[in-house]
């Protein structure tokens, strides 16, 4: 599940799982989180380094803690992780799209209809 | 609360210096890895702590007292290691039933479970015990007897891969259910590093590093790439492993980049990964040697 | 995880019948012994026939004990020695122990050993009595017996006892100080030779046994166990486990 290899520290791996299970639905709003013992447990790993997880979600507030009771996905949670995966993700694989694409000398047009191409394709697939 | 404090802490046999003083805390239900190449100091290390063994100078306090002769100390802690030792007229059964009787926390079923699940024999001795199976049952009594402290020295020795993850998950579901300081030694960093919350790491009879085993491993960033283009980002940093058994040269460097450098690597093609904790040890206790390839280097240039 | 607060006492009794159950194999040992001492014993032919014109015959049979305690003394010494080698100490550290508790176990094995060990001996001698009749038939029995002089059974039986016990913490005190240094051992020994150390012995013996009253004797034997068991516990108390 996890890559264990190392290509990223274990806590962001985690952080990232459950950012996944929220952009996907599986943990709507105000659903609690799995605690760092669950997560420790789940992903056989030290419950500090499952909470450090945790704690990346919990500063960047897509996550919230009530004391005593656990960890929930803030009411916002998923919008903010949509936008920021728009904002990091989306423009970091445009960058390497382009750099691609001038490695191979391929010119804004002709991606553009690469793309185009491609969006038809996967329509066509879908339907 | 602290469990365990070195200050200055020294020990020698005869005329070898084991611990040039040793200095440090572990705080309570903290698990700590205690790492280092063989012969550095590890077991001489838990053995004080354990009160098997008595320090030359310095303090040491377990439970806030000196643990040589201390009884309290004892019935809170145990040591495990391949060479416990027990004797020939006990079964193991009958060594299950000691562990009873002295250990205030015994968990007898889990014990039960666990020698049924790595198929012992109850009424096998413990001295015909293959090595791996000694390692085993001894691990089984070290998560059983669940001590407030408890002490792991190189508890895998002869153990074979799957028993070996066996009870590393096994030690992790106690410790989940039931927290306690667990100190737990290994040259095996990289079968323990997800296990542990911290590091101890002895080199030379001292401390090393302690601390987080993030932290250890945010200490060093591996850079995959060209030489030229390495080369190139890397003037002015501390290279510590240069590995170039791969296609391309991977670099472990100190990680002291700004987030502009790194940008700028990324943009000329380097690929950046952070290490793991075994590779952040072995750059670590390497300093500036370079790694093995560099001997041969040496070698072929003369 | 809350911390225990052992008692000494406690851990002490742990370690005590931790040592009965890994020692169990000497009481059989022990009885081994005893079986077979009896046997040479009861082989030996030690009835002399007595003939005399005048008189009607009189079969002497003249036996003694002292085979018993010869052996009972040899065990209690090797076993004296041999549970506090450093062996036997590692195990008791894979329990809960201080080196203290680890001695005071030991210390109230052998004397359990040691009370084991009188009692047996004596009683071989009884049983060997009780043999005899039934095998010769009418005979007056010289020595008197629990029934005939309780008093002096008694006697025999706490001297059989603290000669056994004697010879445990000889023993144990010998295997401490070889594990605090081998070669004080060896001084010692060669010590034995000179004409000091022996004498030093032979007056330590005849301090000991030459004491008319029992009551004496008795005190004098437990003061001597008491200073051997000092200096063993004294010797060790800061050696390392498992080195």
């Amino acid at each position: 599940m996890l890559d264990m290899d190392g290509s990223k520290p274990i806590y962001v791996q985690i952080a990232e799982w459950i950012e996944t299970e929220i952009i996907d639905g599986t943990l709507g709003p105000d659903a609690k989180v799995y605690s760092q013992y669950k997560l420790a447990e789940l992903f056989n790993i030290n419950p500090a380094t499952a909470g450090k997880g945790l704690s990346i979600l919990l500063e960047n507030g897509i996550v919230y803690q009530k004391r005593g009771l656990g960890t929930f996905v803030s009411p916002d949670g998923r919008d903010k992780l949509r936008s920021r995966r728009k904002e990091v993700t989306l423009r970091r694989l445009i960058q390497q799209l382009l750099d691609e694409a001038e490695l191979l000398g391929v010119d804004d047009h002709h991606l553009q209809t690469l793309i185009e191409a491609e969006r038809k394709r996967k329509k066509g697939d879908s339907e | 609360m602290t469990v365990i404090h070195f200050k200055d802490v020294t020990k020698s046999y005869r005329k070898h210096n084991v611990l040039k003083s040793m200095n440090f805390t572990i705080e309570r239900n903290v698990i700590t890895g205690v790492i280092g190449r063989n012969g550095v100091g590890k077991t001489t290390l838990m053995k004080i702590i354990a009160g098997f063994m008595e320090e030359m100078s310095g303090t040491v306090e377990v439970f806030s007292e000196k643990p040589f002769n201390n009884l309290r100390v004892s019935a809170n802690s145990i040591f495990i290691d391949d060479a416990m030792a027990f004797p020939q007229a006990m079964t193991l059964q009958d060594i299950l039933k000691e562990c009873s009787r002295f250990y205030a926390n015994w968990d007898g079923e889990l014990a039960n479970r666990l020698v049924d699940y790595f198929d012992f024999h109850r009424n096998a001795r413990h001295q015909f015990l293959s090595k791996g199976k000694k390692s085993t049952f001894n691990a089984i009594i070290g998560i059983s007897a669940r001590c407030p402290l408890t002490l792991f020295d190189e508890p895998t020795t002869g153990m074979d891969a799957a028993v070996r993850k066996d009870f590393y998950r096994a030690l992790l579901k106690d410790y989940l259910a039931h927290p306690r300081t667990i100190l737990l030694s290994s040259h095996h960093v990289e079968e323990i590093e997800d296990l542990l919350e911290d590091v101890l790491l002895v080199q030379n009879g001292a401390i090393r590093f302690h601390g987080a085993i993030t932290e250890l491993q945010e200490m060093f960033i591996v850079l995959t790439g060209k030489h030229e283009k390495l080369s190139r980002h890397t003037v002015g940093k501390e290279v510590v492993l240069r590995d170039t058994s791969g296609p391309f040269p991977n670099w472990t460097v100190a990680n002291s980049f700004t987030e502009a450098e790194k940008d700028q690597m990324v943009a000329d093609g380097i690929i950046i990964s952070p290490v793991s904790a075994n590779n952040a040890y072995i750059a670590l206790t390497n300093g500036p040697k370079g790694g093995i390839d560099d001997v041969f280097d040496r070698t072929e240039t003369v | 995880m809350y911390l225990t607060e052992p008692k000494l006492f406690d851990i002490v009794k742990k370690q005590f019948r931790f040592k009965m159950n890994a020692h169990a194999a000497a009481f059989t040992m022990l009885v081994f012994l005893q079986g077979v001492s009896f046997a040479l014993e009861l082989s030996n032919n030690n009835a002399f026939n007595h003939f005399h014109e005048m008189m009607p015959s009189i079969t002497w049979i003249s036996f003694s004990s002292g085979q018993f305690l010869g052996l009972t003394l040899v065990w209690a010494f090797v076993l004296g020695v041999l549970i506090t080698n450093t062996a036997r100490k590692n195990e008791s550290f894979s329990f809960v122990t201080t080196r203290l508790s680890h001695h005071l176990a030991n210390f109230l094995f052998m004397v359990f050993a040691s009370v084991i060990g009188g009692i047996t001996v004596v009683l071989c001698g009884s049983m060997l009595k009780l043999f005899t009749f039934f095998r010769y038939g009418e005979v007056a029995v010289q020595t008197p017996g629990l029934i005939a002089a309780p008093g002096d059974f008694f006697i025999r039986l706490v001297t059989a006892i603290a000669l056994v016990s004697l010879l445990f913490f000889i023993g144990y005190t010998i295997s401490s100080l070889f594990q605090f240094s081998r070669i004080l051992i060896v001084l010692l020994f060669l010590g034995w030779m000179t004409p000091f150390l022996q004498r030093f012995a032979e007056n330590g013996i005849g301090f000991l046994f030459n004491e008319p009253s029992f009551m004496l004797f008795v005190v004098k034997i437990v003061m001597t166990l008491f200073i051997l068991f000092g200096i063993s516990v004294a010797s060790t108390n800061r050696l390392e486990v498992g080195q």
